[in-house]
């Protein structure tokens, strides 16, 4: 992904936007982050993400169902969550360790207790992952390092955070509130970030007095503390501010589709 | 079989009699193949096929690794197909997916299409293993063609990087191994070309699905004793998720462009006349005749995209000649 510098952040105010500008403005913020969802008709709800070439994913989402004995939990919804490669030979460290923190965010996001004693299987397939695009690191001899196995592992987690949620919204799982997650990457440091968007209506445009609220911040690299707190507090939540923007407005035109009906016709 | 899928007693029944009446659900003819859609990736091997709803992404993928014993002049093909784990809830046993990959190994590997020798590097030491990994994404019948399908274009598309052997064996200090890899140079495709594989032939699998109907002589209803039900067979090509449910038996034909047959698969208890598949060839003729040509016209396009941006006419190594007319 190309750096971002932070001196030359200038987002807009996003809640007088005209609707023609959020697209324009999320392309060139997003680096090429493209989303759709409802891709698998067999499914209760799906989504993919894709960010330019270098990551593709599709999330699908099974469930409420009924659960086996063995993952029933009797106050409330079990989760299970997979993540798969794209290519069956890249080891499985990464994904185990996407899978957890993905527990433990979606854990406190969906609504468990709606839903006692059944089971939410949800899937994540990559399909290019930016660890494995690179030919030639993939080919080269035993013991070569992978210098950047630790961002790719970042871009990966946010992909799955934003699909795992567009998909939930779309197998109509009840949410406590909504969520999303950014990666910034700054010259010599990635972090990443999901932040709670609770008090934030954003399928009518307006918004209330709402506190900024972390649910997960990982960083990598070297910075200072005034850096990670220009990023966490500033850049970083009005970047995802305005993908919360986009992510309401993809939603917008969806129940418009399927749920209002007009004789304009 | 995916889930949520199930046919009631009523569907069932319409749907016999409307493939009776030589009409399908989808608005298809009998013999009618649904509109293919190859796209190829930004990434070599990386191909995502549609039929219809059903959709496959194949990603193809190499590594060098010490070949078989046995086989010491010959690289590896496997084939990974995963499709329990996978994206779709399939409540089917491990038969799919032991069927499709076992048609992909008949079709591309014992066919000779995929010429195997050409990726033994130093015999006995080093090899390619190309390696492709099937994730499906929408089911809406007909697994086994598309899943070929994109295989077979999946290895079109794929290039090898280059490798040279050098031959001054000055490795010194670390493992066996260590100075074994040290004596090949990997290029990156930025730096050399990379190489196609060598794909011998184009093999396409042809799926036919065959059906039992108790035609009537006349109109149905009001004299059925006088009427003779006779029992004819329908023949149907590329079956939707419906029609694969209610189907008795299948032929799968896999024929390249030349006419060869390459593998021939009946399976389901229906018996079949000689004749009847000897028709299925001929129409399968057709049908792979179509779908060749798309391959490689989609392929030539992909090609030409990647080229726009290259410089062709700086990369030759010799000059325009020019004629000084004394």
């Amino acid at each position: 992904m190309p750096t971002l510098d932070l001196e030359d952040l200038s987002i807009p105010d996003i809640h007088n936007l005209p609707p023609d500008a959020l697209p324009a403005l999320s392309s060139s913020l997003f680096d090429g982050l493209k989303f759709d969802t409802s891709i698998i008709s067999h499914c209760d709800g799906s989504s993919s993400l894709t960010i330019s070439d270098n990551l593709k994913l599709i999330c699908s989402i099974n469930g409420p169902i009924e659960s086996s004995l063995k993952l029933e939990l009797p106050d409330k919804l079990a989760l299970d969550i997979s993540v798969n490669s794209s290519l069956s030979t890249t080891n499985n460290s990464n994904n185990q360790l996407i899978e957890n923190n993905l527990r433990k965010l979606l854990i406190r996001k969906i609504n468990l207790s709606m839903y006692p004693k059944q089971l939410l299987v949800i899937n994540f397939q990559f399909l290019v992952s930016p660890s494995e695009n690179s030919l030639f690191q993939k080919n080269s001899p035993p013991n070569t390092p992978s210098s950047s196995s630790s961002s790719s592992y970042l871009l990966e987690l946010m992909a799955c955070i934003n699909a795992a949620y567009l998909a939930l919204l779309d197998a109509n799982i009840s949410l406590t509130s909504s969520f999303n997650s950014v990666i910034i990457n700054n010259n010599s440091s990635n972090h990443l970030i999901c932040y709670d968007h609770n008090h934030l209506h954003t399928i009518n445009n307006s918004t209330t007095d709402h506190d900024i609220i972390i649910l997960y911040s990982e960083s990598l690299g070297r910075f200072s503390q005034s850096t990670l707190f220009n990023i966490l507090f500033n850049f970083g939540y009005k970047k995802s501010l305005l993908l919360n923007f986009h992510f309401a407005s993809l939603y917008k035109s969806i129940i418009k589709q399927k749920f209002i009906y007009t004789d304009n016709k | 079989m995916v889930k949520g899928v199930v046919l009631s007693r009523n569907e069932q029944e319409f749907l016999l009699q409307l493939l009776a009446q030589g009409k399908r659900l989808d608005g298809r003819e009998i013999e009618q193949f649904r509109d293919v859609e190859i796209k190829l990736g930004e990434e070599y091997g990386y191909v995502d096929v549609k039929l219809g709803r059903s959709r496959v992404v194949v990603r193809i993928s190499s590594e060098i690794v010490k070949p078989f014993e046995d086989r010491p002049f010959e690289g590896i093909f496997n084939i990974n197909i995963e499709l329990n784990s996978n994206l779709l809830l399939f409540s089917s046993s491990d038969n799919d997916e032991l069927l499709i990959q076992r048609m992909i190994e008949k079709s591309i590997k014992r066919s000779n299409s995929l010429d195997l020798e050409s990726l033994c590097i130093i015999a006995g030491k080093f090899c390619w293993s190309i390696k492709a990994d099937l994730h499906f994404i929408e089911f809406d019948g007909n697994f086994i063609d598309i899943s070929n399908l994109a295989v077979i274009v999946g290895l079109l598309h794929f290039k090898l990087n280059n490798v040279t052997i050098n031959n001054n064996q000055n490795a010194s200090g670390g493992s066996n191994n260590d100075q074994q890899y040290a004596n090949l140079i990997i290029h990156p495709i930025n730096e050399i070309d990379p190489i196609s594989l060598s794909i011998l032939h184009i093999p396409i699998s042809i799926t036919f699905s065959f059906y039992t109907s108790t035609s009537s002589g006349g109109d149905t209803g009001d004299n059925d004793k006088d009427n003779d039900k006779d029992q004819s067979v329908i023949c149907l090509l590329d079956a939707s998720l419906k029609e694969e449910m209610l189907r008795q038996s299948f032929l799968i034909i896999t024929m390249n462009k030349n006419k060869e047959v390459c593998q021939i698969l009946k399976n389901g208890g229906l018996p079949i006349d000689a004749l009847t598949i000897l028709n299925c060839c001929n129409r399968a003729v057709k049908i792979v005749d179509e779908l060749t040509e798309k391959i490689k016209s989609t392929l030539k396009e992909d090609q030409l995209r990647r080229l726009e941006n290259v410089p062709l006419d700086e990369l030759r190594a010799e000059n325009a000649r020019q004629t000084n007319e004394l």
